[in-house]
């Protein structure tokens, strides 16, 4: 018999030194919840989590094994930050689902940071009923190979999602996100905004696809992605996708791939900045733009902190 | 007077061709040098070559800076002993908010003075101190670095900067270029507010009009990548009135390729 994952609700600082936050620590043993979470672990060992009113703090649930299925439903007016912390030193696959219903709101924040040596492939499917709003930010810091399949869908009229996606890689590893978003109800609205920083023989594959059904009339659709190469041996594979069957709609996307500008470089340093400075300077800009976007200040901080030390770490090492 | 800059036959390729071909100058203490020139005569050349750009090469002659050859130096060890270019052309830097980048610059410089770095309150007081001078809203400080200001905002926003910074040498590069009169007027000051006995300047223009508010010790006439005339402030005027055409002939004369006039 499968062992069932012990479910801990605690007010305490969790995984992420969140002062203040609901830590819901997926391991091997029994079950402890929080009534306000309605927990419930399913036959299959996932676990489910039932929001019905708006939680002031965050809900933290931090994956250091095995990455057990887990299904959030989000009731109708009821809000929700949710923090998905994945940080599993071995193979493993994890599946997230996400309902959100009928003028819901829902913010998620996936931290991954995958150990060298380690894979982890996730799926995540995200429906969004009328009237509501899902952001999801998903921060990848790993080392290892990481595979995210995400499917989102906005199903009823005025569903808006935004989409924040940072990958951050150094040393080998290796990222693939497919991304696909179908807008199923009219006036629906998306926007992606995805900044990747590769670095090393880091490689990063991003496929972002966005169908518009024939009902979707009157609905928008962005796709933004800036890419950054720092090292001749980093790769990366940027593919947006537009499959429009209304033409009732508005849509853009633009995609960039590049070095450094060396004129940025030129005028930090001219200022007196070192290379290495300027160079911080430059990226730290890029990877702000995601990061800025987090409603979570003390989360915020963390994450910089988290890819700020990366990030020079990366950069000496090269200067040294 | 003791010598800030000397160069000495200066010649600088940029892609292979060559634009500098034996250019001299020596710019004192206190002194405000102005270059003037036709498109193409490697004023803008000049400028970016003093400031250390990494694709400007120098195939022969020297540059030194009170008394120490630059030549070897990085732009950004040129920049913390006291050389600041204003750009013809600021670049935008998105992503970096203008008062960090300010206070970063200020404290690299600091730091290689020997000097404890500015704390956040003592910043600010000192900036807001050189935007009022400049009539510059408190906003720009929350902006990124140049992204979105128009052309009168980046010149000023350069002037800010150098106001900051208090380099030894300023190299204007063009700082009139894209400002109505009102906007010159206001950069002008700034930079005069700048000048002093110790502090060096070079300021690169088409126009007299420039001059007009940033009164020169000396002018300089550069064609085809030397100065082939130097003078007062009465030669700026000269050139209001007659144009380049009569110093393109005579350096066309003396046997120099003028290819661009």
């Amino acid at each position: 018999m499968m062992p069932q994952p012990k479910i801990l609700f605690a007010y305490e600082p969790s995984s992420l030194l969140l002062s203040d936050a609901l830590l819901v620590q997926v391991a091997e043993g029994g079950l402890t919840h929080d009534p306000r979470l309605n927990a419930k672990i399913d036959s299959d060992g996932g676990l489910s989590i039932a929001i019905t009113e708006t939680l002031s703090l965050p809900v933290v649930v931090h994956f250091s094994g095995a990455i057990v299925p887990l299904r959030i439903n989000v009731g109708k007016q009821a809000s929700l930050h949710l923090i998905e912390h994945f940080s599993a030193q071995n193979s493993t696959t994890g599946a997230t689902t996400v309902n959100l219903e009928e003028n819901a709101r829902g913010y998620f924040y996936q931290i991954t940071e995958i150990p060298e040596a380690s894979a982890v492939h996730h799926r995540r499917q995200v429906h969004i009923a009328k009237d509501s709003y899902f952001s999801n930010h998903c921060i990848n810091l790993s080392l290892g190979t990481f595979t995210h399949d995400i499917a989102i869908e906005l199903l009823g009229p005025q569903a808006s999602l935004d989409f924040f996606l940072l990958d951050q890689l150094y040393q080998s590893a290796d990222t693939t996100t497919n991304l696909t978003i179908f807008h199923r109800s009219p006036t629906t609205e998306s926007r992606q905004k995805v900044r990747a920083i590769y670095a090393d023989k880091a490689h990063g594959t991003f496929l972002g696809k966005v169908i518009v059904d024939e009902a979707a009339a009157k609905s928008s659709a962005q796709q933004h992605y800036k890419t950054l190469l720092l090292s001749a041996g980093a790769k990366a594979s940027v593919m947006p996708q537009l499959e429009i069957n209304n033409f009732d709609i508005s849509a853009s996307h633009g995609a960039t791939i590049g070095e450094l500008d060396v004129n940025a470089l030129f005028y930090l340093q001219s200022r007196g900045l070192s290379l290495l400075e300027a160079k911080t300077l430059l990226v730290a800009a890029l990877s702000s733009e995601i990061i800025e976007s987090i409603s979570l200040p003390e989360l915020q901080r963390i994450i910089e902190q988290k890819v700020s030390r990366a990030l020079l770490s990366s950069l000496e090492d090269r200067h040294a | 007077m003791s010598t800030l800059l000397s160069i000495k036959n200066l010649h600088v390729s940029v892609d292979h061709h060559e634009i500098l071909k034996g250019f001299n100058l020596e710019v004192k203490k206190g002194e405000v040098h102005a270059i003037m020139g036709p498109n193409g005569s490697g004023k803008s050349t000049l400028a970016y070559t003093l400031a250390g750009k990494n694709d400007y090469q120098v195939n022969d002659g020297s540059v030194e800076f009170m008394g120490q050859s630059i030549l070897d130096l990085n732009a950004d060890e040129r920049a913390r002993i006291g050389i600041f270019l204003a750009f013809q052309y600021p670049v935008e830097v998105p992503g970096v908010n203008n008062a960090y980048f300010l206070r970063a610059a200020l404290n690299s410089l600091r730091r290689s003075r020997g000097q404890e770095e500015i704390d956040a309150v003592d910043f600010l007081q000192l900036v807001r101190s050189h935007l009022s001078e400049l009539k510059m809203d408190e906003r720009f400080l929350n902006r990124a670095v140049n992204e979105g200001f128009s052309g009168g905002e980046k010149k000023r926003n350069e002037i800010l900067q150098m106001a900051i910074l208090e380099p030894r040498l300023c190299i204007l590069d063009e700082t009139d270029s894209g400002l109505d009169i009102d906007a010159l007027k206001i950069c002008a000051e700034g930079v005069n507010a700048l000048r002093n006995e110790e502090r060096g300047m070079i300021v690169v223009t088409h126009y007299q009009r420039l001059l007009d508010y940033i009164i020169p010790d000396f002018v300089h006439v550069v064609v085809d990548g030397r100065i082939i005339e130097s003078g007062g402030k009465q030669l700026a005027l000269k050139l209001e009135s007659g144009g380049y055409d009569s110093f393109i002939a005579k350096a066309k004369n003396n046997g120099l390729e003028v290819i661009n006039s």
